[in-house]
C-alpha cells in the first residue's frame, strides 16, 4: 500500500516541484512515516548508483576511433563542398580538381584498422565511414567530370543522365517496365496489397 | 569545416562519456556500446546543423538511442545471435578505482557486480530512465525527449525502477556477513 503522494514526493526529491509544492510536500512529511522512508530509500538508491556506476569511461580507443571517424567525415563534407567549385569550362579547372581528391587519400590509407582484434560479422562504422567518404568522393569525383567535360556529352550520354536524375527524385511517377497486363498486374499486386 | 568541426567537438563531445555509459546500459555489452557511440557520434556529426541552441547532452543521447534500435532491428534481421561477453579484462581495467585501499576496493567490486546485476535485471524502459537521471541527472523533460515517452511516464518508470532496485538491494544484501552501511 503505497501513499497517493508517492509519485509528488519524487517530483520534490527531483527538483521538479516549484517552492508551493515542495512546501506542500514539506508539509505531508511532517506527518507522513512512510513518505518519510520512501524519500531514504530514493535518497540511498541515487546515493548508491552515483557511487558504483557513475565511474565508467569513455575508453581511450573509443575516443581514437571516433577522431579518425570525424576526420573522414570532414575531409568527406569539405570535398564536396570544394569540388562544384571551378566552374566548367575554367582553364585552370583540370589541374586543380584532382588535387582535393589526392589530399584525401593519405586519409584513407593511415585510416589504423580497427577498433578490436577480432572479427565481427557486422560492418565496423569505421569502414562504414571510410566507404562513406570514398563514395562521397566517387560521387564528387563524377561530379566533377560531367562539370569539366562538356565536351563528351552526347544525346545518349544526356538521356542516361536525366534519367537517372530524374529516378533519383522523392515523388517521381513510378515507371513501370512494360503496358503487358501479364507484368502490371503482378507488378500492381506486389506494390499494393489490395483484394 | 573545421569550424564546424571545433564547434562540435566543445558542444558535443563533452557528453562522450554520458553517452558511452547510456550505449552500455541500452546493449547490456561493452563492445557493443563502442559501435553504437561511434555511429551515435558520426550521425550527430552530420546532423550538427540540426542543433540550434537546444539540449546538446539530450539531443546526443537521443541519437545514441536510435542507434541501438537501429543495430538491435539489424540484429534480429539477421538473427545475430551475439556472443557471451568475454571483455573482462577491458572492463576490468575501466572498473580499477582509483582509491589504495585494497579490501575497500573489493567489497565495492562485489558491490558493483550486485548493482550492475540488479540493473541488468530491470527491463531495458525502466533501467533507461533511471540511468538517465540518477547518473547522467537529466531532468525529466530532458528524460522524455530522449525515450520518446509522455514525462508521466518517465515519473512511474522511474518510481518503479527505483523501488524494485531498492528491494532488490535489499534481497541481496539481507544476510550477508559485512554489512555495507
Amino acid at each position: 500500500m503505497q501513499c497517493a503522494e508517492s509519485l509528488r514526493l519524487q517530483a520534490y526529491f527531483d527538483h521538479e516541484v516549484d517552492a508551493v509544492g515542495a512546501a506542500d510536500i514539506e508539509r505531508h512529511l511532517e506527518h507522513c512515516a512512510q513518505c518519510r522512508a520512501l524519500l531514504e530509500d530514493l535518497e540511498e538508491v541515487r546515493a548508491t548508483l552515483r557511487r558504483d556506476l557513475a565511474f565508467v569511461r569513455a575508453p581511450p580507443a573509443l575516443h581514437a576511433g571516433i577522431q579518425r571517424a570525424l576526420d573522414e567525415q570532414s575531409a568527406a563534407e569539405s570535398l564536396s563542398q570544394e569540388i562544384p567549385a571551378p566552374g566548367p569550362g575554367s582553364a585552370t579547372a583540370p589541374p586543380g580538381a584532382p588535387a582535393p581528391t589526392s589530399s584525401t587519400k593519405p586519409v584513407h590509407a593511415t585510416a589504423s584498422p580497427r577498433l578490436r582484434a577480432f572479427p565481427r560479422g557486422r560492418m565496423h562504422p569505421i569502414w562504414a565511414a571510410i566507404l562513406g567518404g570514398a563514395g562521397g568522393a566517387a560521387a564528387a569525383a563524377a561530379l566533377a567530370f560531367f562539370l569539366l567535360a562538356p565536351r563528351l556529352s552526347d544525346p545518349l550520354l544526356d538521356q542516361l543522365v536525366s534519367a537517372h536524375v530524374r529516378s533519383l527524385m522523392p515523388d517521381h511517377l513510378i515507371d513501370v517496365v512494360s503496358t503487358d497486363k501479364h507484368t502490371v498486374k503482378p507488378y500492381w499486386k506486389s506494390e499494393f496489397n489490395h483484394g | 569545416m573545421d569550424e564546424k568541426r571545433a564547434r562540435f567537438e566543445a558542444q558535443v563531445l563533452p557528453h562522450l562519456d554520458a553517452a558511452y555509459r547510456f550505449a552500455r546500459w541500452l546493449s547490456r555489452a561493452s563492445s557493443e556500446a563502442d559501435d553504437i557511440v561511434q555511429d551515435a557520434i558520426v550521425r550527430a556529426y552530420r546532423g550538427f546543423d540540426t542543433l540550434r541552441g537546444s539540449d546538446a547532452k539530450a539531443w546526443l543521447m537521443a541519437i545514441v538511442r536510435n542507434c541501438h534500435s537501429t543495430a538491435l532491428k539489424q540484429q534480429q534481421r539477421r538473427a545475430f545471435v551475439p556472443l557471451p561477453e568475454e571483455d573482462d579484462a577491458r572492463d576490468g581495467h575501466a572498473m580499477t578505482a582509483t582509491t589504495p585501499d585494497p579490501e575497500n576496493d573489493s567489497i565495492r567490486r562485489d558491490q558493483r557486480r550486485t548493482l550492475e546485476r540488479l540493473m541488468a535485471a530491470l527491463p531495458e524502459e525502466h533501467r533507461t530512465v533511471l540511468m538517465l537521471r540518477e547518473l547522467e541527472e537529466m531532468d525529466y523533460r530532458q528524460i522524455s525527449v530522449v525515450t520518446n515517452v509522455p514525462i508521466g511516464t518517465v515519473m512511474s518508470r522511474l518510481a518503479r525502477s527505483r523501488a524494485a532496485l531498492k528491494a532488490g538491494w535489499l534481497r541481496e544484501t539481507e544476510g550477508e556477513p559485512r554489512a555495507v552501511r
